[in-house]
């Protein structure tokens, strides 16, 4: 049952992986326009991989436009948050754009929080958690059924420790999971946008952003959406000149 | 001109010399006055009774020369003997205060050089009283002596005029204004005139067409020449009642001077003429200035009537190149007051302060023309941009109300630069220094292979076997916990579960003697029990079924704490074993109910034993 399950996944995969193999090809060609082409294609037929966003940014990127560069690197950052290649090109592509805003000093704790939740993807955290989970139970029947006092003692702490652990990582693939599921990011696509102080064409101006930025969506109303900014600031722009991660 | 009838003059003189023989001639220099205030204008005469030319005058170092030589000549005819004179006048005006000398002036005349008189003229401080009054005269006085016309006459005769086409104006509105010499006398020319400086008005002057014409106008029903000195406009910059300084003139009039005497025929009839110079000075002028009227609107500050347009000189462009934004304001009023236009371009525009160009024509109607405004802006970024509509609005003083002009709402595309200068320019300190530490660097090439894909809404969290291998262990773990609650439930007593591994230990050994049971075989059964008995002590307590003794066996089960009841009990079946070997007869009882007895024994013995 499970290899036929797994046996027909990999026949309706194999169809796509086609179009990606040609899409590098044309990429290695240095046809990037072809090979946005072909990755999108591969996107549009509802696929997610982190490899075809991340290689859609080199295409974005090659072709000087930063801002959609960014956009899909942090796609396939959201979906391979640990892969070394994404942060990378990210980087470099973040130093490419005009706004430097410098992020308002994450608490320590949250920082390191966030940074041990990106070592591993929502499926690998969940796996972990279903995992300890399973070796909590056994040291736990083990401190049940053994009448080694010593036996029953390491049973009873390395259960609760382990089953401790399965909940963190439950809340770290939950995590990972929120981040992908939810779209609160977004990059601005525009040349340069002004924000308001309320959502409308004759609110105060409050700052301009450029091309490539990150913002956080707070909120929509109409056309309008409410963001912020790494470094706190807030205010309201066009829907239109962001997209969402 | 001038010259040339001076020319003419001394040809007719010199030609009339010819024939008459003149009796005298007499060289005289006279002055109007002798003492004079410092400022004042005097006049120097001199005067040659008879024929004579170069003339060769004084140097007047002391004073200044505000006019002059002018010549003028008489003829006279008495008795048939004509004489003629020449003068020749200079007008001075003193600078200093002290006593100067007018030295002596030479002409030549039949053949002889005459010498004039000196003259000695007193400058004093102030100004005497004869000039006092001339500036009380308002319509203009004599400032000549020599002057033949009283006051009244030059009052109705010459006069200056500040004519401002309307006196009750809004402030800001353009009044076109006139200076105006009126006269009836032969006006040769002007010597100064001065205009009041209009203070509390911004003034636009007329340009002044090659030279002053005479015209003719009817003045109170009085025909007059007319001169028109300056035409200006001029644009009240304050509220209230503004007062504009008189005009002044000095003007030279030409004035035939009849003989007085009766014989003097020639002078009766062609008379002689002179010229005169008088200083006329005009009534002041009051203007009226109304505030504007208050308004709710955004006002520049312009009063007239205008047009504005204005246009972008491309409608896409590329990042950092730049566009011109040019609006022309048109009409008439003081375009030069506008200074710019209250633009609200994109914050993201690099902009400049406009180029000015004007093209005014200041006509006796008043200023009108356009002003141009030519900004350059460079858009930073690409995007679609909109440089907002404006509204112009100014007052419009014919109408008497607020006139709001509208400039469109213009847009603008701006395309991707050519490279990434514009971030170099905006931000280049930190860019450079950021391009620096990248130098050589590159993003990483693309991943190839098959990593693993998924449908986009295809996510192991929360998914079936997600929750499976959650459930799996957990459920797994509760059917484990339940099995061993139910097992420890029945272990829970102790006792129960001892005696029922006894009785069932007890009814194993004593299956041998169970099976006589049925026989009724009294001997045997008791046989097989005592067997049983002495096995289960045996195994018990690990001694040989030959070391065992009734002694040695009470001496174990004392240790082991059995309680004496179960000793006597045990001493019983013991007993009636080796009773049945011996005399079966003694022996009664049911069987059955010895075995269930020592069943119970050794299950009690058991217990007590392990306890």
């Amino acid at each position: 049952m499970l290899i036929y399950i797994a046996l027909s996944f990999n026949a309706s995969a194999s169809a796509p992986y086609l179009t990606l193999d040609s899409a590098n090809k044309a990429y290695s060609g240095e046809k990037y326009d072809k090979a946005i082409t072909m990755y999108n294609s591969f996107i549009n037929d509802g696929y997610e991989s982190s490899q075809v966003y991340f290689n859609l940014g080199n295409c974005y990127y090659r072709k000087a436009d930063y801002a959609r560069a960014i956009l899909n690197y942090e796609k396939a950052k959201k979906l391979n948050p640990s892969d070394a290649d994404i942060q990378f090109n990210l980087q470099i592509a973040n130093l490419k754009t005009t706004d430097k805003i410098t992020p308002d000093s994450e608490l320590f704790l949250a920082n390191w929080w966030h940074k041990l939740v990106d070592i591993s993807s929502e499926k690998g955290w969940a796996i972990t958690c279903i995992l300890l989970l399973f070796i909590a139970l056994l040291s736990i029947s083990s401190y049940l059924v053994s009448r080694n006092l010593f036996i029953r003692q390491l049973g009873f702490w390395l259960g609760m420790l382990l089953l401790a652990f399965s909940l963190i990582t439950f809340l770290f693939s939950r995590e990972q999971y929120n981040a992908i599921t939810s779209h609160d990011t977004a990059i601005v696509m525009s040349g340069s946008v002004t924000v308001k102080a309320s959502p409308a064409d004759n609110g105060t101006q409050l700052f301009i952003i450029h091309e490539g930025a990150k913002v956080w969506i707070v909120k929509s109303e109409g056309t309008w959406t409410e963001v912020k900014l790494a470094n706190g600031s807030q205010g309201w722009l066009l829907t239109s000149d962001i997209e969402a991660i | 001109m001038k010259t040339g009838r001076l020319k003419y003059i001394l040809f007719f003189a010199l030609a009339l010399a010819s024939y008459i023989n003149l009796s005298a001639q007499d060289f005289t220099a006279t002055a109007t006055k002798t003492t004079v205030g410092i400022g004042e204008q005097f006049q120097v005469n001199f005067t040659l009774n008879g024929n004579g030319g170069s003339f060769t005058p004084p140097s007047f170092s002391d004073f200044q020369n505000a006019g002059g030589p002018y010549q003028s000549s008489s003829f006279q005819s008495v008795n048939g003997v004509n004489s003629q004179s020449i003068t020749l006048t200079y007008v001075l005006v003193a600078n200093k205060e002290g006593s100067f000398t007018i030295g002596a002036a030479s002409i030549k005349a039949g053949g002889k050089t005459l010498q004039s008189n000196t003259l000695t003229i007193k400058v004093v401080k102030g100004t005497p009283p004869a000039q006092q009054q001339k500036s009380t005269a308002q319509q203009g006085s004599k400032a000549s002596g020599q002057g033949s016309m009283t006051d009244e006459q030059v009052k109705q005769n010459l006069f200056i005029k500040i004519i401002p086409s309307k006196t009750k104006v809004y402030e800001g509105e353009g009044i076109p204004i006139t200076v105006k010499v009126y006269t009836r006398v032969e006006l040769q020319n002007f010597q100064d005139a001065t205009f009041p400086d209009y203070t509390g008005f911004y003034c636009e002057n007329v340009p002044q067409k090659g030279q002053l014409e005479l015209t003719r106008e009817n003045y109170n029903g009085v025909a007059y020449q007319v001169v028109t000195l300056k035409q200006s406009v001029i644009f009240p910059q304050r509220t209230g009642k503004l007062k504009i300084d008189p005009a002044t003139a000095q003007c030279v009039v030409q004035e035939r001077v009849r003989s007085n005497d009766p014989n003097d025929i020639f002078g009766q009839f062609f008379g002689s003429y002179k010229r005169s110079v008088y200083n006329i000075k005009s009534d002041p002028v009051t203007i009226d200035i109304e505030p504007l009227p208050n308004t709710d609107k955004e006002f520049t500050g312009v009063v007239g009537h205008y047009t504005i347009k204005s246009s972008l000189d491309k409608s896409s462009v590329k990042a950092n190149d730049a566009v011109n934004l040019n609006v022309t304001v048109s009409g008439d009023g003081e375009l030069k007051l506008i200074d710019s236009i209250p633009f609200q371009f994109p914050p993201d525009f690099d902009h400049y302060d406009p180029k000015i160009a004007d093209h005014l024509n200041v006509t006796p109607s008043g200023v009108s023309g356009s002003r141009s405004f030519s900004y350059v802006l460079i858009p930073r970024h690409q995007g679609k941009y909109k440089i907002p509509a404006l509204d112009f609005t100014y007052f419009d003083p014919s109408k008497k109300t607020y006139t709001t002009l509208n400039l469109p709402e213009m847009d603008l595309d701006v395309a991707k630069g050519d490279n990434n200068s514009a971030t170099v320019t905006v931000n280049s300190a930190t860019v450079n220094k950021e391009d620096v530490k990248l130098l050589g660097s590159d993003i990483r090439y693309i991943h190839t292979g098959h990593l693993p894909a998924y449908h986009s809404d295809d996510y192991f969290l929360y998914s079936i076997p997600f929750f499976a291998g959650i459930f799996s262990p957990i459920l797994c773990f509760i059917g484990f916990i339940i099995v061993r609650r139910r097992h420890i439930e029945l272990n829970k007593d102790a006792t129960s579960v001892k005696q029922r591994g006894a009785t069932r230990m007890a009814k194993k050994r004593l299956k041998a003697a169970n099976a006589f049971i049925a026989s009724n075989n009294k001997e045997k059964f008791y046989e097989e029990l005592h067997k049983a008995i002495s096995d289960y002590l045996s195994d018990k307590f690990t001694i040989p079924v030959a070391d065992l003794s009734r002694e040695s066996i009470t001496l174990k089960l004392t240790e082991k704490n059995v309680t004496p009841d179960t000793l006597q009990k045990l001493s019983t079946v013991l007993d009636n074993c080796e009773f049945v070997r011996y005399a079966p007869a003694t022996v009664t009882g049911n069987l059955n109910e010895v075995y269930n007895s020592t069943v119970t024994l050794i299950t009690q013995l058991e217990d007590e034993i392990v306890r």
